[in-house]
């Protein structure tokens, strides 16, 4: 955790503290998520609940700087399954819920200057809360961690307006091991709107 | 200004829109739970005894001085669920016997519609039936813990308790060595309740290997 609080303070700081004078951008993106790994393993189906804000701010014309924060909702309906813990043994439905909250510091390139579609690469540092639930009849199982995270990204951003654009956005949401839950990553597919300021 | 709030209403429209989470079905909430202890050597056991009317478990305790017997489930009810644990323990290769004959072990099936399971129900409930009860014995259940459940979550649980018949007069108490907990199904307005309670109790059986005595079952 301390690990973590130096690589945010060190990545944050920057962002906040350096005068840019240049355009900032706002974001509000519908965003759906792809399971994988250790989220795969507790459920599979893919996420079409989530929702990301983003706030960035050009240095340069190419380079940009920012935050995210996101927000995604799982759900899985199990089959009837008979499941083993030790030596009980537990048949019925499960219900899997999972949460998972990336928090982001970015950085971002932009290939060309802006008027039409404008791509862009990036690398997000940061963490993704997850939580997950598990309901039994009337047992319940639920796990929570603050996994360290990497989220390389690529997509672009359209200009149809002088104040709006729209952005897509493909995301990697690589999450580190904890003994609570280990590497609880997604793919993400954003689509939303981008206000200049 | 508009084209903005319009972006916002459907971002959020399908982002929370068009999901229903959970079950849809009271059947999609029956579980079946069976631990047991694994030190206790099951082949070494060959014959069972069972009661013949399944009890109803409304609080944790039960005064025996106020009345002799607790109350009883449907008779209906008591016969499904009796001939069901009979059909499995003697499909698995058990002999039934009477219960003064010395059974190596006790089935004790009850019943609760409260919104609590009682492992640990007074002892006194079986006052009525169990063989050389005694007031001193209590439950215990070796090598295995009950699970942690929800309260107040679900009601209407069959409780099926497997007691070591064959030294409580020694301990002083009574081992349960295997028990199965079937939750949802005596809910008194469930339709299909003969049907569920044979399914139910069928894989209480299905999911306990450890108690055929032979391995070729």
């Amino acid at each position: 955790m301390k690990n973590l609080a130096i690589i945010f303070l060190s990545v944050y700081l920057p962002v906040f503290f350096i005068h840019v004078k240049a355009q900032e951008y706002y974001s509000l993106q519908y965003t759906a998520a792809i399971p994988m790994n250790g989220l795969k393993d507790h459920i599979e189906k893919v996420s079409f609940r989530g929702v990301t804000v983003e706030y960035f701010s050009k240095i340069t014309p190419e380079i940009a700087a920012g935050v995210s924060l996101g927000w995604n909702g799982f759900y899985e309906r199990k089959s009837y399954a008979t499941y083993q813990d030790g030596t009980a043994s537990i048949s019925g439905i499960q219900f899997r819920y999972g949460k998972s909250v990336p928090i982001h510091v970015n950085g971002f390139y932009f290939l060309g200057k802006e008027g039409g579609i404008n791509p862009f690469v990036g690398l997000g540092a940061g963490t993704i809360y997850t939580n997950l639930d598990t309901d039994m009849g009337l047992f319940h199982m639920e796990k929570d961690s603050w996994n360290f995270s990497l989220k390389p990204e690529i997509g672009f951003m359209y200009m149809f307006h002088d104040t709006f654009r729209s952005k897509f956005a493909f995301r990697y949401n690589k999450a580190f091991d904890t003994s609570a839950i280990q590497d609880p990553s997604f793919f993400s597919i954003s689509l939303g709107v981008v206000i200049v300021k | 200004m508009e084209k903005q709030f319009k972006y916002v209403a459907l971002i959020l429209t399908l982002t929370y829109g068009c999901f229903s989470d959970g079950p849809g079905y009271i059947d999609e909430l029956d579980i079946v739970y069976t631990n047991y202890d694994a030190g206790f050597d099951f082949k070494a056991v060959n014959t069972f005894a069972l009661p013949d009317a399944v009890i109803k478990v409304e609080t944790r305790e039960f005064n025996r001085q106020e009345k002799n017997e607790p109350e009883f489930v449907l008779e209906a009810h008591s016969e499904i669920i009796l001939n069901t644990i009979r059909e499995n323990m003697l499909f698995m290769g058990w002999t039934e016997v009477e219960k003064n004959n010395g059974p190596d072990i006790i089935i004790l099936p009850s019943v609760t519609t409260s919104t609590r399971i009682y492992y640990y129900y007074d002892w006194n409930y079986w006052y009525w039936w169990y063989p050389a009860w005694y007031s001193g014995w209590a439950w215990y259940y070796p090598g295995y813990f009950y699970p942690v459940y929800r309260s107040g979550y679900s009601s209407g649980t069959l409780f099926i308790q497997m007691t070591d018949n064959r030294n409580s007069h020694e301990s002083n108490n009574v081992a349960v060595p295997w028990s199965a907990v079937i939750n949802g199904v005596m809910e008194t307005s469930r339709s299909h309740i003969k049907q569920r309670l044979r399914s139910t109790i069928d894989q209480a059986f299905d999911q306990s290997p450890y108690l055929r005595k032979s391995t070729g079952l």
